[in-house]
């Protein structure tokens, strides 16, 4: 079922919203792996990954008519279902139940991020990030908390999470 | 409006990477539609974010793709059984229209009956009334006669 084929962005966008087969097919070669690169930033476990990647594939189909291309490019959307995917899979895990649920003690390097055997993309750029930095990217966009509940589970003021998370963001800007 | 503040805060990365709030969202939609300078960095971000995950794109097990046709193909199959064809369509809508058409002609028929049965004990009252002044005439008759 490789497609022979490329579409503009637009194209793409048409054919989803009319199930068109074809297009969906070409989305799946081009997309698929660099969705599954990401889902690789959040698990180490495969089975789960791949289980991931089908699900935000199956959501994209479904919810394509949901998709508003003036607020974001198709591929911010399809991150977007392929992180919330991979968020809620490893929150009902039982391990990541158990971890959302110890409390993170204050100091910031009890959050080891270092234990991840898989080093891809956005997470391999974070390893350059300053600690501090990296452990607020880490708790926002790898794990899903809001900046409150980062605030309480470091036990740091709110508007200290919302400086350092705006350097964090800053110096990753610059490294992509 | 200062719109280098919302291009340097972070928001632009924290909607790309999917963890702003709804009304950071909102926000952030207002600003793009209303200054080209804020629309131009948020789709540069967008794109390199992209670009980043296809340069790094890792091929996922073939399974996966099979997997996700077959669930396609079958929500299709499903779609179709629960909106079927217009002949379809036509036949179920005949079979209603012609039991609710018996149903309405056995109503009809046991409410004639029942006007019917009605009638009926009304006759026979009338003919016993008429049966009951015969016969007191006659006995009328004899009495005086006698």
């Amino acid at each position: 079922m490789e497609s022979a084929f490329t579409y503009t962005e637009y194209e793409l966008i048409q054919g989803l919203k009319h199930r068109d087969t074809v297009v969906y097919a070409y989305l799946y070669d081009r997309y698929a792996g660099a969705l599954y690169s990401i889902i690789l930033d959040f698990t180490n476990d495969e089975g789960m990954a791949a289980d991931a990647l089908q699900e935000t594939f199956i959501k994209i189909w479904r919810n394509i008519d949901s998709y508003d291309t003036a607020r974001g490019r198709l591929f911010t959307w399809m991150h977007r279902i392929a992180r919330n995917t991979v968020l809620d899979k490893l929150r009902n895990s039982e391990y990541q139940h158990s971890r959302l649920m110890k409390p993170v003690e204050g100091d910031v390097a009890n959050l080891s991020i270092d234990d991840h055997s898989y080093v891809f993309g956005l997470r391999e750029l974070t390893t350059n990030l300053k600690k501090e930095h990296r452990v607020l990217i880490d708790l926002s966009y790898f794990q899903g908390y809001t900046q409150e509940e980062i605030s309480k589970q470091l036990n740091i003021p709110l508007g200290t999470v919302k400086t350092r998370l705006r350097a964090a963001l800053a110096a990753l800007r610059k490294m992509i | 409006m200062n719109t280098k503040s919302h291009i340097t805060d972070g928001s632009i990365e924290r909607f790309v990477l999917g963890f702003s709030t709804p009304e950071e969202e909102d926000e952030l939609y207002r600003m793009k539609i209303q200054f080209l300078d804020v629309c131009t960095e948020m789709e540069e971000v967008e794109r390199r974010i992209e670009r980043i995950a296809l340069n790094r794109a890792i091929i996922p097990p073939i399974t996966v793709k099979w997997e996700i046709i077959e669930s396609i193909r079958r929500e299709i199959e499903r779609k179709e059984e629960d909106e079927p064809v217009i002949s379809s369509d036509w036949k179920v809508i005949e079979k209603a229209l012609r039991e609710d058409l018996e149903k309405k002609n056995e109503l009809s028929f046991s409410q004639t009956i029942t006007i019917h049965k009605g009638w009926l004990v009304f006759l026979i009252g009338e003919l016993a009334i008429a049966v009951l002044g015969l016969l007191a005439m006659l006995v009328h008759h004899i009495i005086h006669r006698g």
